[in-house]
Order: structure tokens, then C-alpha cells, then sequence
């Protein structure tokens, strides 16, 4: 007996009334924790910290071409994220958005390689758009439709359909949509031109001059507005924060259960299929094998960053892919491997789960 | 003169507010199945954890083998040889059953060894043992059935089974009181709690009778009618209360004959249930929890839909397949006895938890485009505050800051503000301070006059005494003749809470 309470000395106690305070600021607390280790990190491997700390939180924001970087990488970030959030309110755990981007990736090359280029951009783009978003739901309309009939746990089957997404995408690359003039590479043919989205910079924004940024960024943001109100303010949305969180008050309210799950699989899935399609016609402007978007998995961290609240998923957005492309420079200045990007990444998530931790929680020595 | 293996003295156990064991005595003699029988809330759980050593007294004696212990924790009664069976089993159900029974075993068995013992004892008391197979794929009774050699590997003197059959399908209890018969032919004895009085009657020798925390009687069995048992356990002289007169409208609600096939060994099958309810009435639900009521809920509000249409009517038009959105709309209302997670959502503010059961009436709380009207709910929520006395400073604080009385006050205040043909309250007052408790039986007889059809069920017979106008019995699933609420007496209710009233051709009493 007392040799076991030797060794359990600490235990968590939940806080009565975590402070609200606290639970705003633990993000920004958690960005000083990780520049506090990662400067110990970088003096530790003989580079300066201060550069090292520049190189990963200032200098991916301090040209109009770091700034368009960052928000072309956090856009589709950010739509993913936010769909998840929704399946997460739901208590749905869709933990395979990887794939349905890559599903959405799919449907918008679908379009994309069949419609005429004599047809206006905006009709083509939003076609292509569509198809994307399309068929991402579709792809998680999947699980929802193993759940409610067969009891199959979504958790798994989300996951799994990761694994054939990829599989369809390099069938498609190598099969039946590669580009017969393209040296064998398993990719399509380049989107035509009025496929590819269009840039700020061609539309007279003269600030974003020579830089990639689309507007794709104008999407996540709308995607933002618009769910916070469909998540606050419109029956469906009211019936999935009510499944969420209590499914007995659900079936007491007269919802059920099967259409929450359908409704959350289905939409938070479009909304990946919708950011893959933004990819592919964005910065892609093709389809290829290799395409491995990576912001399926870590839309999830996202989500959970964003407290599941679609304005705040903006912020965790902006602040995980400027923490990626901080890293990769600070591989760059300081001539570190590139482990460090994983590392760095790997800090700021555990800093932020470690806050959280602490303010619902309080540490207490066992007498 | 044979001496008593254990037996309390004038055991008290005082709680804030309430004494839940006041003076009990009880001998209990070697080799006898005793049971400890009473009401819910009469004592008996607090009373076994003090003999389990879990509670510790504040007056009296414990005496085993005729010696004093001095209120000693579990692991000492355990090492004395008191054995508890709980109703709710503690099985990692992720784990197999040797590793279950291994666990509860002195650090030097090895596993082989458990296994042996286990397997030895499985055999001498006829139980099945399958010990590689995983808990979680156990039914409940072979749960309880490991649970039980996990008690008797300790070889207890005194083994005390807490409702074991409340969990148990029908065709396990015969192999459990088999099993109970042998322990004691081989003189250990078996304190058996439980409300069923023919269990009692078919496996017991004697009997001590509790109510609200006092003794009432010891009783050998034998020589005790079940209709005695059933008046010591409910006891007292019913209270009579004056009735305002209401007058009562057409039948609003009829239940015919509705039965239900359960999806789990813990739900209570129903079986041809049915009453009807008037316009301006209120019939009370009487019975011991865990007799049917949820389910009987469950089927009137639509959470489950039954097979046939006809089993339930509301004002004349059958609704028995109808959804929850599709009963709402013919004005069923309904206060479950969960108030957090299933009347309301603790995490959610008042205005939301207000919208939550307005989905299928008449009201849009929607506009042209599709979005919520918050002003106007806002103030829809505010008045239910206002008209029902719920003690909050607006609808913005969530339900789960509420004190249970004024979450209460504001569930039959959102339920009574859609004007509903048939409104049903399951434990009105479960949990719900006196001034609040007194404020929503009035209000149920106000809404009652306004014209609507009232379904109480209680726990608390006082309560459906002064606020029904009739009363029925559930039990096991199955509902007695409908009486006035005036000529219930004792007897009959203690006869029809332990399900027999088949026999009892009662006309069935109305109301003028």
C-alpha cells in the first residue's frame, strides 16, 4: 500500500471554476513556452537562439511573399479544420479527412479534365469546386451510412478510407488520367487556365504582386462565418451540438440519431472535399501520385486548437502553418536537419495540450 | 440454544438531514437465508454497507461469533468472513475472468493456483465457469456468477447478496437460488436484500422488515402471508387530502394494451399495459423504480415507437407509431425523470434548453431564412422564468448552473407553455427542494384544471396522494386495475406494488 503512494506522490484534481482568462490565454502562453525550449533547443545544437527563434516565428511574416506562403498554406487548413469541428460537435469522430481531400482533389480533376476551355472561369472553377466538395462528402457519407446501418465504428472506417483514397489517387495518376505527354510521370495533364484559380494578384490586389496567394484565403474565411451561424442560428446545426452532447436530450427533442450522423459525416467530408479541390486548382494545377495533402490529420489538431469554435479555427490555422513554414526556415538559417521541423511542431502541440491540462486541472502532492 | 453467527445492536446511522438506520437490531443465525426486506430509501443498503464494513456507524454493536468488533473497514470484515455480491458488479470487463477472479486473490496465489480454485468452486455449487472467456462478452448473469466465486474463493462465513436479481433475466434466477441454498445447507448464512416478496417467500427462512430507517419487524417466513410482508414493508395509514373539484373533460389520452419487446437484460418488459386519462385528470403511477416506469415512458413520448398504432391515442387518433416530433404535434408534453442529459443539457444555456422540445409544435422559432429567432425566443424563455419562479438572472446561464428544484420549475414551465392535450411527469420532485417541490405539484394541478391530461409517476406516495385523482399500480412491467385516489388503502397498495394483483377481479373504481 505505501509503496504504491510512494510512487503515484502527484495527483490531477479537476478545478471546480477553470478561469476563463486562463483557458484565452493558455495559446499564447503555450506559443512562449515553445519559443522558451526552442531556444534552448537551438543554443543546445550550437546555433544562436535568437536567430533561430526569428527564423521560426518572424521571418515567415515579414514579406507580402511569407505572408501569401502562410495564408495559401493555413486556407485549406482551415476548411478541413472547420468541417471537422462540426462532425466533432457532433461527437462524430471523422479522423480520415486525408482521404476525403484527396477525394475532393479527385472530383475537381474530374471536371477539370473534361470540360471544355472555351467555357467562362467562374462557371468552370465552380463546377470543379463543387465536384470536389461532392464527392469528399460522398467519401464520408461512407462511414456514415457502415454506422447507422451496420454499427460500424467511424473512428475506423474514416481511417481506412485513407488508405484507398490513396490507392484511387495513384490507380488515376498512373491509369486512366495520365498525362500522355508527360514522360510518364503519374500525374494529369496542367488544368487549363480557366481551371486554376484566380489569383489576387491578377485581380489588381498590386500588394500581393509576384506572390502565389488566390483566393482561397476569401473562402476559408466565409467557410468560418458561414458555420459559425449554421452551427448557432439554423435548426440542423442546433440538432448536431444537441447530439453532441447529450444523445438521450437528442432523442428527446425528436432528432434522430442516424440523420446527426449522416449530417455531420457528410458535411464536415464536403468541406475537406472542397479543400482539396482549392488545392488541386490552386497551387497544384494538376493531380498527381505524390500529392500528399498532410492537412487532413493535422486539421484535427486544428479543430481541437480552435476549440472547436469556427472563428478561433482561423487562428490555430494561421498559427500551425506558420509554425511549418517557420521550421522549415529555421532548417534553412541554421543549418539544422530537418528533423527540427517535426520537432519544433511536436513542442507547440505538447506546450498546448500541457496548458490545457493545467487549467482544468490543478497538480496536487498526495499527503 | 444455538448463538447468532453475526447480529447488530441498536446500529444508528445518522446522515445531514436524515437518519438512515435508527436503532436496527437483526440476528442473524448459521446456516439461515435472512432476508432484509423494505421499500426504497427504507434503510437496507445503509445497513449491509455498515455489516460490509464500507459505512461506519455513529451508536450500537456489532457482535460476531458472540464476540464485539469494534466498526472495522472492509478488508477486516473481509478477513473475518463477510462476502458481498453488489448489485452493480466491479469487473474490468476488458479483462478475462481468471484475471478478474486473480486480482481479488492474496499476492502469493500464483494464477494457475486461482484458476484451480476457481474451477474447484464452479464445480461444488453447479456454476458455469468459462475462465479465458472476456467479461465484456459475459452475459450479466455468468458476470454475476463470476462475481459470486470471486466472493466465495474467500471462503466468507456471511455472504450478503444486494438485489441479485434485479439484473437478472428470468431463467437465471432459478440457477442462483439453487446456488444460494447450497451455501447455506453447507451453514453458511446469506443476508438476501431485495423488495420481491415472493422471492423472499420461495428462498428465505426469516425476514427483517425496515421502513425509513427504522425496524419494523422480524419475522420468520413461515409463518408469514406475502399479503403481511407487503403491508410491514409499506406500513403506514395513507394520508388522505381534499381534492379541489375539477371538472373532467373526454378521454385525452388511452393506453390499450401496450406491450414491448426489450433490447437489453436491464429493461423491463411491458405487458399489456393500459389506462386512459382525462381531460382535467391526473393519474398517478405508483410502484417500486425499475417496475416498468421508464420504459411506459419511453413508449408514451415517442422515443420508442411500438408496433401498433392503437396502443396508444391521443384525444381519439391513434399515435402508438408515431416519432416524438409526430406525438408533440398532437400535443403529448413531457417532463422526464433525468433532468440533466435528457430533459436538459447541463452545457447548454436556458434559451437553448427552452428550444430544445419545441421542434414539431406549431411555433416557427425559425424565419424566412432558415434562422433561429433569437429575440423571440429569448423572450419565450425569459416569461417561462418569470411564470414559473425560476430563480436565474436570464436565460443566457446554462441549466447546469440551476439548483435541481428551479431546473425543475423551468422544465414543466417550458413543457406546460406549449399548451399540451397530455402532459407527462416522470419523479416530479426527484431531488427538488420542499418550497420548489410544493410550487410544481401546484402548478401540475393548475395545468390540470386548464383542461390537459395529466400522467405522474412517483416514487413518493404522498405526493401522488394529494396531487392525483386516481392511481395504478406498475409492476414488472404490467399495470394493476385503476382505483380513486381515495380508496387506495395500505393493503391493496402493498399487495399491487408486489405485482399480484392478477387474481384481484377489482372493478375498476372511477371518478364522478
Amino acid at each position: 500500500m505505501s509503496a504504491r503512494e510512494s510512487l503515484l506522490a502527484f495527483s490531477l484534481e479537476p478545478r471546480l471554476l477553470p478561469s476563463r482568462w486562463a483557458s484565452r490565454a493558455s495559446p499564447l502562453l503555450a506559443m512562449v513556452v515553445t519559443a522558451t525550449i526552442a531556444g534552448a533547443m537551438f543554443a543546445l545544437l550550437g546555433a544562436s537562439p535568437l536567430t533561430g527563434i526569428q527564423a521560426l516565428l518572424l521571418s515567415p511574416i515579414n514579406s507580402a511573399s511569407g505572408i501569401s506562403e502562410v495564408l495559401l498554406k493555413a486556407s485549406p487548413l482551415c476548411l478541413t479544420a472547420i468541417g471537422l469541428s462540426i462532425a466533432f460537435k457532433t461527437s462524430v469522430n471523422n479522423i480520415g479527412a486525408e482521404g476525403q481531400v484527396i477525394l475532393g482533389g479527385i472530383g475537381a480533376t474530374a471536371v477539370a479534365l473534361h470540360v471544355p476551355d472555351s467555357m467562362s472561369a467562374w462557371l468552370a472553377i465552380s463546377l470543379a469546386l463543387l465536384a470536389g466538395a461532392a464527392a469528399g462528402g460522398l467519401w464520408a457519407a461512407l462511414p456514415a451510412w457502415l454506422r447507422t446501418r451496420f454499427g460500424v465504428n467511424e473512428t475506423l472506417t474514416t481511417l481506412l478510407l485513407v488508405y484507398v483514397a490513396v490507392q484511387l489517387l495513384s490507380w488515376l495518376t498512373t491509369g486512366p488520367w495520365r498525362d500522355p505527354q508527360g514522360l510518364n510521370f503519374p500525374e494529369t495533364r496542367l488544368f487549363n487556365a480557366n481551371m486554376t484559380l484566380p489569383k489576387l494578384s491578377d485581380m489588381g490586389w498590386s500588394i500581393w504582386d509576384g506572390t502565389r496567394l488566390n483566393i482561397s484565403a476569401f473562402f476559408a474565411v466565409a467557410a468560418a462565418v458561414i458555420t459559425q451561424i449554421f452551427m448557432t442560428r439554423s435548426p440542423m446545426g442546433f440538432r448536431l451540438v444537441v447530439s453532441g452532447l447529450a444523445p438521450r436530450a437528442a432523442a428527446y427533442a425528436g432528432f434522430s440519431a442516424s440523420t446527426s450522423i449522416w449530417a455531420a459525416l457528410s458535411i464536415s467530408g464536403a468541406l475537406s472535399g472542397f479543400a482539396g479541390a482549392v488545392e488541386v486548382c490552386g497551387t497544384l494545377g494538376q493531380l498527381q501520385a505524390g500529392w500528399v495533402p498532410g492537412y487532413g490529420f493535422t486539421a484535427i489538431v486544428a479543430a481541437y486548437l480552435g476549440r472547436l469554435s469556427a472563428g478561433l479555427i482561423v487562428l490555430s490555422a494561421l498559427l500551425l502553418a506558420l509554425i511549418d513554414i517557420g521550421s522549415t526556415n529555421v532548417q534553412m538559417a541554421l543549418g539544422l536537419p530537418s528533423a527540427v521541423s517535426a520537432l519544433l511542431q511536436g513542442v507547440l502541440l505538447l506546450s498546448i495540450l500541457g496548458l490545457d491540462l493545467l487549467v482544468r486541472y490543478r497538480i496536487r502532492r498526495i499527503a | 440454544m444455538n448463538r447468532p453467527l453475526i447480529e447488530l445492536i441498536n446500529v444508528t446511522k445518522r446522515y445531514p438531514g436524515t437518519i438512515a438506520n435508527d436503532k436496527v437490531s437483526m440476528r442473524v443465525m448459521p446456516g439461515a437465508i435472512h432476508a432484509v426486506i423494505g421499500e426504497n430509501g427504507a434503510g437496507k443498503s445503509t445497513l449491509m454497507k455498515i455489516i460490509h464494513g464500507s459505512v461506519q456507524p455513529d451508536e450500537g454493536q456489532i457482535i460476531w461469533k458472540g464476540r464485539e468488533i469494534n466498526f472495522a473497514p472492509p478488508q477486516h470484515m473481509h478477513a473475518l468472513g463477510i462476502g458481498m455480491v453488489f448489485q452493480h458488479f466491479a469487473l474490468f470487463e476488458a479483462l478475462s475472468v481468471l484475471d478478474n477472479i486473480h486480482l481479488s486473490m492474496p499476492k502469493e496465489v500464483a494464477r494457475g493456483e486461482t484458476g484451480n480454485r476457481a474451477k474447484a468452486m464452479a464445480k461444488r455449487y453447479g456454476l458455469m465457469l468459462r475462465l479465458d472467456a472476456v467479461v465484456g462478452d459475459l452475459s450479466v448473469g455468468e458476470r454475476q456468477q463470476v462475481e459470486i466465486i470471486r466472493c466465495l474463493l474467500a471462503d466468507p462465513q456471511l455472504i450478503i447478496f444486494d438485489e441479485p436479481t434485479a439484473v437478472l433475466p428470468p431463467h437465471a434466477i432459478d440457477g442462483l437460488f439453487q446456488t444460494i441454498r447450497s451455501l447455506a445447507a453447507e451453514g453458511r448464512s446469506v443476508l438476501y436484500i431485495s423488495h420481491k416478496l415472493a422471492e423472499i417467500k420461495s428462498l428465505c427462512h426469516s425476514a427483517t422488515v425496515l421502513r425509513g430507517g427504522q425496524l419494523v419487524a422480524d419475522v420468520a417466513i413461515e409463518d408469514t402471508p406475502e399479503q403481511e410482508l407487503a403491508v410491514l414493508m409499506t406500513g403506514r395509514a395513507l394520508p388522505s387530502y381534499e381534492h379541489l373539484p375539477r371538472t373532467m373533460g373526454p378521454v385525452k389520452l388511452k393506453v390499450d394494451r401496450l406491450s414491448s419487446e426489450p433490447r437489453s437484460h436491464q429493461e423491463v418488459q411491458l405487458n399489456g399495459v393500459s389506462f386512459e386519462v382525462r381531460a382535467g385528470e391526473i393519474l398517478g403511477i405508483a410502484g417500486v423504480s425499475g417496475s416498468g416506469q421508464q420504459e411506459l415512458f419511453d413508449h408514451l413520448s415517442g422515443e420508442r415507437p411500438s408496433p401498433r398504432d392503437d396502443a396508444v391515442r391521443i384525444a381519439d387518433t391513434p399515435v402508438g407509431r408515431l416519432s416524438v416530433l409526430g406525438r408533440r404535434q398532437a400535443g403529448v408534453a413531457y417532463v422526464p425523470e433525468e433532468r440533466h442529459g435528457h430533459g436538459a443539457i447541463p452545457d447548454l444555456a436556458l434559451d437553448q434548453n427552452y428550444l430544445l422540445s419545441q421542434f414539431g409544435t406549431s411555433t416557427s422559432w425559425f424565419n424566412a431564412m432558415g434562422l433561429l429567432k433569437v429575440e423571440s425566443l429569448r423572450a419565450a424563455a425569459q416569461g417561462c422564468l418569470r411564470d414559473f419562479m425560476v430563480k436565474a438572472p436570464d436565460c443566457s446561464v446554462t441549466a447546469g448552473a440551476l439548483s435541481g428544484g428551479n431546473l425543475q420549475k423551468f422544465i414543466v414551465g417550458r413543457e406546460f407553455s406549449k399548451k399540451p392535450e397530455v402532459l407527462l411527469v416522470s419523479q416530479p420532485t426527484w431531488g427538488v427542494d420542499i418550497a420548489s417541490s410544493m410550487f410544481i405539484r401546484r402548478s401540475l394541478v393548475e395545468i390540470a384544471a386548464s383542461g390537459c391530461a395529466i400522467v405522474v409517476s412517483s416514487e413518493d406516495m404522498d405526493e401522488l396522494l394529494q396531487i392525483c385523482d386516481r392511481l395504478v399500480v406498475m409492476a414488472n412491467g404490467r399495470t394493476s386495475p385503476v382505483v380513486a385516489a381515495g380508496n387506495m388503502d395500505p393493503l391493496r397498495l402493498g399487495l399491487w406494488m408486489a405485482g399480484m394483483f392478477d387474481d384481484q377481479s377489482e372493478p375498476e373504481v372511477e371518478v364522478a
